[in-house]
């Protein structure tokens, strides 16, 4: 196999974790957001902003998976040694490990802060700011695997 | 634009207090601020009243709910909203009867409930011969009636042998058997062992004397004839328009009474006085206190500013093309006494951004269209209003970014029309707009960092100000000056225009080493020795956070991107079919416009909540904290009335 076929993997790997993370957070918000929902009709604006915050890792792994495909497919005449696509896996490894799993965190915070939007209206802004810090793990990810990505040079 | 309030007392005759209220109300721009007091409770009298009142309006709101009543409010005087009770006969009939066809459908819907659900019960059985009066036990024989597979039934017999009973089968539809087993009492464990054979028992305590299918068939008779009485007495006894106004009316009428009962308990009174307290906005003071006067010229009225430890409700009063954008504000919080309105700017930052994220000239246009289209003919009020007007703009601004995207719905315009695309996202400038996300936050973080400078000055905090408001806005500067130059020694951005920056980024670099050297060595100046030591790494741990909200700005790349893509995905899929002739060209339409309104709706979701989350963390954070109150002026909680100013303010 090529270095290409290992960057892919990568990508693969980067979106693909990134993205089931991001599933299992927006899960558990979604469930806490029916409860409060059914008893209080008139906070569904608030808890959507909840509920979409454990996106973010999904699209911190759909960026590096492009950023990866940018280089393999737009420079295809130097494609990646296998080292280097090995290289280029590792990195992308940075944000789809810590991409998941700040997802599901993230989206654990979210559901609990959700209850406290439903009894305190007012909470809203807090609990964003509260949600937001399983995040930094994910961002860190990100700059790795984008630093990574965009260092490794393709080709020999 | 946050509006100056001004607190307000009044002071003035107990007997007189509930017309004082009834004036606050009429103004419709008065809050009071609430006392619990003990020894004011309600007297007997009152707290009768109040329990009629709060049954009143239980009844009159399940009605309103039952005949599903619009809320689009009716617009009227306070004078006239008390005049109601003047209708109190006819509205009192009118309940009466309303209440007796809700009880009586109710009670029919029951009816045809339980109806419904023995249908359901007796359907597996609708092919049994047998009448149900007779499947039941005796003194002496047991008889069990249900249904089983066709695939168990040879299992069953062979397992329990049907020796000791009589079994009787009849063939059902779904591979099943309909079984009547009748024997002696002593094979009663019959009724237990049977369950591991998949059996369906027949429904308990049936005494029709007809054939399950025969009954299902009078059920359903049944629940034809009562949806025909059903309707029938709803068209009888259908209110007119009129009629359902006056119940409206009567319900804020009731609201508004039970809330003058609350206020009359929760505001401080003494034997002869009554002192009432609350907020005013400051340019209606002299309007106000000659209205007050009117109604009782003894009443005392005393306007003041503000004092620094007040937290005033938050009135905001903007422009038409920031009002849209409070509703993004109000969802994280209010402006507190120690903030100002961020809407100017949250409206700048939250234009620029949607359009980054949804840009697509088609797009754009197609969402501005449709909602000028709600705002003009269909006149939504409240937050469905604030939320067009903030799509119509989303959509302008998505338009212009399509243009530079060269971008309609998802295609690019040939080069003789449009000879340059600035940006190509999806093509060899996906890094320069990955740059570019990144550079905006850059922009934002430094007007965030800015404010708070200015928000310190405007609080005399001066210190606060130099030592914790400055270095972040000078390390911001030098950032915003060098960043360009920064980020391109890490990804090859090989653009005429990077030469522009390079001049910058020596200037940049200074000023923001000078700006880390301030985070780190003024964070603790005020502090004790041990405090400003450990100031030193906070200050230093900041950096760090600034760089994660950098980074959090990728996410205007990521939303863009995600919508390039699919918009290419579903034009590619229209070339994919339309490449198999006329039908494939339909098809392929078809599958276009389905994922080109999938990606409308996908994109202007995420780009509502992730542009409104970097509002939130990444710019409030800087310098706003949100933990005002809203200003609520009494006669507000109405919900189905609008009260006309009654020639006050």
């Amino acid at each position: 196999m090529g270095g290409n076929a290992f960057a892919l993997i990568g990508a693969a790997l980067a979106v693909g974790l990134c993205c089931t993370g991001s599933a299992f957070g927006m899960l558990a918000v979604q469930k806490a957001s029916c409860g409060v929902i059914a008893e209080k009709p008139e906070k569904y604006s608030k808890t959507l902003v909840l509920q979409l915050i454990p996106s973010s890792s999904a699209l911190y792994g759909f960026i590096v998976a492009f950023l990866v495909l940018t280089k393999v497919v737009l420079n295809n005449s130097a494609a990646y040694t296998l080292d280097q696509g090995l290289m280029v896996l590792g990195g992308c490894l940075a944000v789809a490990i810590a991409g998941c799993t700040a997802a599901i965190a993230q989206g654990k915070v979210c559901a609990a802060a959700t209850v406290m939007v439903g009894k305190r209206d007012e909470a809203l802004g807090r609990a964003i700011t509260m949600s937001v810090f399983s995040e930094l793990f994910a961002l860190f990810g990100l700059i790795i695997s984008i630093l990574c990505v965009l260092l490794i040079p393709a080709g020999v | 634009m946050l509006t100056k309030m001004q607190k307000v007392t009044l002071v003035g005759e107990k007997a007189n207090l509930k017309k004082v209220i009834d004036t606050l109300k009429a103004t419709g721009n008065f809050q009071i601020t609430f006392y619990k007091t003990t020894g004011n409770e309600l007297p007997p009298d009152a707290a009768i009243r109040k329990t009629q009142l709060t049954q009143d309006l239980n009844t009159v709101s399940a009605l309103l709910n039952y005949l599903k009543a619009d809320t689009k409010p009716l617009t009227m005087t306070y004078t006239a909203l008390q005049r109601v009770t003047k209708q109190q006969k006819k509205i009192d009939q009118l309940i009466t009867r309303l209440t007796a066809t809700k009880n009586t459908v109710a009670e029919l819907n029951r009816q045809m409930q339980v109806n419904q659900t023995a249908i359901e019960r007796l359907q597996p059985f609708a092919e049994l011969p047998i009448a149900a009066s007779l499947l039941h036990h005796t003194r002496s024989v047991f008889v069990l009636a249900g249904s089983m597979t066709a695939r168990d039934f040879p299992r069953f017999q062979n397992d329990i042998g049907t020796q000791n009973f009589l079994c009787e089968t009849y063939p059902a539809r779904h591979q099943k058997l309909l079984v009547v087993l009748t024997g002696d009492q002593e094979n009663l464990p019959l009724a237990t062992a049977i369950n591991d054979y998949g059996w369906l028992p027949f429904p308990e305590h049936q005494t029709f004397n007809c054939t399950p299918a025969e009954q299902i068939a009078y059920l359903t008779q049944t629940n034809q004839t009562l949806t025909q009485q059903i309707k029938t007495l709803q068209d009888k006894n259908r209110p007119t328009a009129a009629q359902i106004n006056w119940l409206k009316t009567y319900h804020d009428y009731l609201l508004n009474e039970l809330d003058t009962l609350a206020i009359l308990t929760a505001t401080i009174q003494t034997k002869t006085c009554f002192v009432v307290h609350g907020w005013l906005p400051a340019k209606l003071g002299t309007t106000f206190t000659e209205l007050i006067h009117k109604t009782d010229r003894h009443v005392v009225v005393e306007l003041k500013d503000a004092t620094a430890t007040d937290n005033p409700p938050a009135l905001m009063r903007n422009t038409p093309w920031v009002t849209p954008y409070q509703s993004i504000t109000a969802m994280y919080g209010l402006p507190g006494r120690t903030d100002f309105d961020p809407n100017p700017f949250v409206a700048l930052f939250y234009f620029l951004f949607f359009g980054m994220m949804f840009g697509d000239v088609a797009y754009g246009l197609l969402l501005s269209i449709i909602t000028a289209g709600i705002l003009i003919f269909k006149r939504p009020r409240g937050g469905t209003r604030q939320m067009m007007a903030l799509f119509f703009m989303g959509g302008l601004s998505a338009a212009l970014w399509g243009l530079v995207f060269n971008s309609w719905f998802g295609l690019q315009l040939p080069s003789f029309i449009m000879p340059r695309t600035l940006i190509n996202p999806l093509g060899n400038d996906a890094i320069l707009f990955f740059a570019l996300s990144l550079y905006l936050g850059v922009i934002q973080l430094l007007s965030g960092a800015f404010l708070n400078v200015i928000n310190l000055l405007r609080q005399k905090m001066w210190l606060d100000s130099l030592c914790r408001g400055l270095p972040p806005f000078v390390f911001f500067t030098g950032l915003t000056l060098a960043f360009p130059s920064l980020i391109s020694m890490i990804i090859t951005l090989n653009y005429p225009f990077m030469a522009w920056f390079k001049p910058l980024m020596l200037p940049g670099v200074i000023t923001l080493a000078v700006g880390f050297a301030g985070l780190v060595l003024l964070n603790g100046v005020g502090k004790k020795l041990g405090g400003y030591l450990m100031g030193w790494f906070t200050g230093a741990y900041k950096v760090v956070n600034y760089f994660s909200d950098i980074l959090s700005y990728a996410r205007l790349f990521g939303v863009g991107l995600v919508g390039c893509v699919i918009a290419y995905v579903a034009n590619y899929l229209f070339g994919m079919f339309a490449g198999l002739g006329w039908f494939g060209l339909i098809i392929g339409a078809v599958v276009a416009v389905i994922f080109h309104a999938l990606n409308i709706a996908l994109g202007l979701l995420s780009t509502y909540i992730h542009n409104a989350r970097l509002q939130f963390v990444e710019f409030f954070g800087k310098f706003y904290a949100g933990d005002g109150v809203p200003f609520t002026p009494l006669g507000s909680q109405l919900r189905y009335i609008r009260l006309q100013g009654n020639g006050a303010v």
